[in-house]
């Protein structure tokens, strides 16, 4: 498992400290704090001496995009953060953050957007100072956009180069039709192409969306908590404004099953995604229930896997593992297929696995083991206070709150195979699937090919 | 567990032998480090009782340079047929299966020189770990259906992987082809196309029992380990071969043309230069140039940087930008360096993410016009004071956990480092002056010395337009400062350091990695 889980939350008034919760499964005690405008604060103390990382989190991604050739604009947008201020432009911010010797950067997805800064804990009432400038009074020229524009096509064709992200982008267009998760994070060629054309629009996306009341600000290492509150308040308790909710539209239920090919120019493995509808985070028994599928089925100490790679040598690799998403996703595995005839066996095994847990019949070892591996991950993988504080940002973004992965874990502990089953039964069906598959072709590609 | 990746080096067989405009400037390197073990295995332990996780790193002196002729990725491949391909024991699923309880990390990385098998796991699974750990150095299984399967996975790797799957990948290791062939270092880490098949499983066992011995071995522990685990770990270890340690490596002597094209399908255009230079971790210029080079293209820390700042900042030219000052393998899941890739030899290396093949003249351009400018102008007072203050705060990540710790003292022990390299580095950095700085500079970069590897479609046609030396004028959709357009007029016409028309060599990619 990588990201996944944490905290345990006490709601404090504004300003009050909260208590010290009692730990729940993620290792680290979260406490909690909110700023009259609505913006939320969690600090997780962290022994991470004279270190620590800082988080503004904003519940914003490509989810959000929902006006047609726009696709990719929140990741744009991520960019454009970084060209400044009146205060402070986007080189003063830059050669500031990297005397006081700071890791930077930023990342989207589809339901978040995340800036962070890791280092000297003494850094952070400066860190503190310049980030809340910079999302309040962030003022960018279109000439800067422009140039932006040409740095994030430049990040498309490095994915573009690679078959994962072709299918990536055929498997999420052909399973939703409505709802903005079928583009990608960083959108449409063409889209992207035509980002030149959009800054007004970038514009209203800054005043719709990252406002206070719809971002979080996540600090976790070694400080004094209620110093780095006060200089948060004062930095961030200004900001003013509400965020507006994105129109996004409910995916309608899929119906019947769906399959696509795309062609790829150059000698590759072959590449097959297959992806069932399932329920988004709010569905607590479902995204748990999840979470302890996709190894089951799936990962390494999976009967399938061991078939499948393993034994056979059908596959070179399984992956695609489950994240979970603010609004219904899919479950799905991507398989590298050692050839073009491995397909038929590598699907059929997949069905017959799948129909097994359908029908109950769940190794109650490994179903134990599973539950055991995701308790280990979260220590192993908390060993830094970015490592610590990234699964917060992702699961906090789904939910707006932190809280929820201890509330996931919590509920992974009980999951039987009977609630698998269940699952199984309900979503894993082939009327929800959508399978989508890239493999080398003489015929032009799409995407990806030589121009 | 995880593949050599596609990240490691190369190899080529490529007769790349041409010679070039400075056919003959290989420098003269001094002898490889004085690091070697000998009969029992060295043994470092960096103990933390309080930490939740424990990390033990076996480290190797064996590499890619190990290889057989004609079994290039041999060593790699042993070293994933025991880290993955299961014990006496256990098979390959149960070894998965035993671990994933645990969530245990285990993992073989090969490079040029070394191999480290690398583990973690939390502090109450040490004991269930531990015996696992052993087994697979000292019990491999060598089961002839798992090296068959991780032998066609290591040739994927090269076919389906290098070649055709990432460009920016192909542009580094098809550099470091034409810095090393004909070196030990000339063959890329995960093999090549037909020595990986030529591999038979008699080669796996003989290699395991010529290579990963006692006398090439250090242990390392950190973290919360009780009593003095790397001991234990050595006794328990202590039925591996005695060994004999490696013979000292040559120097290695670029003979490549300044140009090394590769034509394939894609979209956009990979571009990497560099050349050798004898400096190393321990040498006295060394911090001086691990500062010079930041400033001009820290790794993935944004405008600060020279690159960055002019060719995607302000040009839009692609994603980013960067130099290093020695070989380069990033951690996974951040930007830092990984730990243990040490090596005799090292590199001054540029890697210019894709652009698009319209620009891909002016892009090359614009990267030795910078470098140029840097070399010849050095850094200016601000700048130094900036990147000094950048390096003291940053470098505090590089040993920030246990594990990462462990790996920089085995680093250190590979280059026979009395005091540790980043303590160096670190107590350097406040003394350095501006003029030692820019001296180092023009001491060890001459930017005539850079081969540069380009992956593009139409490779033909920028050869044509390398060796008749066409201006490559810049254009953008909105205004620029005068000053910008400028430089740009200067970059246009930049010179190619091209001589004849040897100098620039086309290859097919099917070409590269294959024997």
């Amino acid at each position: 498992m990588t990201l996944a889980l944490a905290l345990s939350l006490s709601l404090a008034a504004a300003a009050a400290p909260a208590p010290a919760p009692a730990p729940g499964p993620f290792p680290y005690p979260i406490h909690r704090r909110t700023l009259e405008n609505g913006l939320q604060i969690f600090f997780v103390p962290y022994d991470s001496p004279r270190l620590a990382a800082f988080f503004t989190v904003f519940r914003v991604g490509s989810r959000n995009e929902v006006e047609p050739g726009r696709s990719g604009f929140a990741h744009f947008f991520e960019h454009l953060t970084f060209r400044g201020t009146k205060s402070h432009s986007g080189q003063d911010w830059e050669r500031i953050t990297k005397s006081l010797g700071l890791d930077t950067n930023a990342f989207t997805d589809d339901d978040v957007t995340a800036y962070w800064l890791s280092g000297a804990a003494a850094a952070l009432p400066t860190v503190i100072a310049l980030e809340a400038d910079r999302f309040m009074n962030l003022d960018y020229g279109e000439d800067d956009f422009k140039v932006e524009s040409r740095a994030v096509l430049g990040e498309l064709l490095k994915s573009q180069a690679s078959p994962d992200f072709e299918l990536e982008e055929a498997g999420r267009e052909l399973a939703f039709t409505r709802h903005t998760y079928r583009h990608t994070t960083i959108g449409y060629e063409r889209d992207v192409r035509d980002m030149p054309s959009g800054y007004r629009y970038s514009l209203d996306l800054y005043r719709r969306f990252y406002r206070p009341d719809n971002a979080m600000v996540l600090v976790v290492g070694d400080f004094d908590e209620e110093q780095v509150f006060e200089e948060i308040r004062r930095r961030y308790g200004p900001w003013k404004g509400r965020g507006e909710e994105a129109r996004v539209e409910v995916e309608p239920p899929q119906g019947k099953e769906k399959e696509t090919r795309r062609g790829w120019p150059t000698p590759i493995l072959p590449r097959l995604w297959s992806g069932w509808h399932t329920p988004g985070a709010a569905d607590l028994d479902a995204t748990a229930a999840q979470l302890v599928l996709w190894p089951l089925l799936f990962g390494r100490p999976s009967a399938l896997y061991r078939e499948l790679v393993l034994e056979k040598h059908l596959v070179e690799e399984l992956g695609g593992e489950f994240q979970p998403h603010r609004d219904p996703y899919l479950f799905g595995y991507q398989a590298i297929l050692k050839s073009a005839a491995a397909e038929e066996p590598t699907r059929a095994a997949t069905e017959r696995a799948v129909a097994e847990v359908a029908a109950g019949r769940v190794d109650e070892g490994l179903l134990a083991d599973v539950k055991s591996n995701l308790l280990a991950t979260l220590l192993l993988q908390t060993d830094t206070p970015y490592r610590t504080g990234i699964w917060l940002v992702y699961y906090g973004a789904v939910t707006g709150d932190p809280g929820y992965l201890d509330r996931v874990i919590q509920r992974v502990k009980a999951v039987s195979p009977q609630d698998l089953s269940a699952f199984a039964q309900r979503w894993l069906v082939p009327a929800n699937r959508t399978t989508a598959l890239v493999a080398t072709s003489a015929a032009p590609a799409a995407k990806g090919a030589a121009r | 567990m995880s593949r050599p990746g596609l990240a490691a080096l190369l190899a080529l067989p490529l007769a790349l032998a041409c010679a070039g405009p400075a056919a003959t400037d290989g420098r003269v390197t001094r002898t490889a480090p004085p690091f070697r073990a000998s009969g029992t295995p060295l043994q470092l332990g960096l103990p933390a009782p309080a930490r939740p996780t424990v990390s033990v790193r076996l480290f190797f002196l064996a590499g890619a340079v190990d290889d057989p002729p004609g079994k290039e990725g041999l060593t790699a491949l042993t070293a994933a047929v025991m880290a993955e391909g299961g014990t006496e024991r256990l098979s390959s699923a149960e070894l998965a299966r035993a671990l994933y309880p645990m969530a245990a990390e285990l993992e073989a990385v090969t490079d040029e020189e070394t191999t480290v098998f690398a583990g973690r796991c939390t502090k109450d699974a040490l004991e269930r770990f531990l015996p696992i750990l052993v087994d697979v150095l000292r019990r491999p299984r060598f089961d002839p259906r798992e090296m068959e399967r991780l032998r066609s996975r290591a040739i994927d790797a090269i076919v389906n992987g290098l070649r055709a799957e990432s460009d920016e990948e192909l542009g580094k290791e098809a550099l470091a082809l034409a810095l090393y062939g004909g070196h030990p270092y000339g063959h890329f880490v995960g093999g090549t196309v037909q020595g990986l098949k030529s591999i038979t499983a008699e080669d796996i066992q003989t290699h395991w029992k010529r290579v990963f011995t006692l006398a090439r071995l250090t242990v390392g522990a950190a973290g919360a380990y009780e009593g003095d685990l790397p001991a234990r770990l050595a006794r328990e270890l202590s039925g591996l071969p005695a060994g004999s340690p490696r013979a000292t490596l040559p120097a290695p002597v670029t003979a490549a043309p300044r140009f090394l094209l590769i034509e394939k399908a894609t979209p956009s255009t990979a571009i990497s230069m560099g050349f050798t230079w004898d400096v190393r971790r321990g040498d006295p210029d060394f911090p001086a140039l691990v500062v010079a080079v930041s400033a001009l293209g820290e790794h993935r820390q944004g405008a600060a940087f020279r690159l960055f700042d002019e060719l995607r900042e302000i040009r839009g030219l692609n994603y980013g930008d960067y130099a290093y000052p020695e070989h380069f393998v990033q951690a996974p899941g951040g930007a830092l360096p990984a730990v243990n890739h040490p090596r005799s030899y090292q590199e001054f290396t540029v890697w210019i993410r894709p652009v698009e093949p319209q620009h891909r003249l002016f892009a090359i351009r614009a990267a030795l016009y910078e470098i140029d400018r840097w070399a010849k102008r050095g850094l200016t007072q601000e700048e130094l004071d900036r990147v000094k203050q950048f390096l003291a705060g940053y470098t505090l990540s590089f040993d920030q956990t246990d594990s990462r710790k462990l790996g920089y003292a085995l680093d250190d022990r590979f280059y026979g480092l009395e005091r540790p390299w980043l303590e160096t580095l670190r107590a350097r950095l406040g003394a350095l002056k501006l003029e030692e700085v820019n001296a180092a500079l023009r001491r060890h970069v001459d930017p005539a010395r850079l081969r540069i590897a380009v992956a593009t479609h139409g490779a033909a046609e920028l050869a044509a337009e390398l060796r008749r030396g066409d201006p490559s004028p810049m254009t953008y959709a909105g205004p620029k400062p005068p000053a910008v357009l400028a430089a740009d007029e200067v970059i246009a016409r930049f010179p190619l350091g091209l001589a004849r028309p040897q100098d620039v060599k086309v290859v097919r990619v099917e070409e590269l990695f294959e024997r």
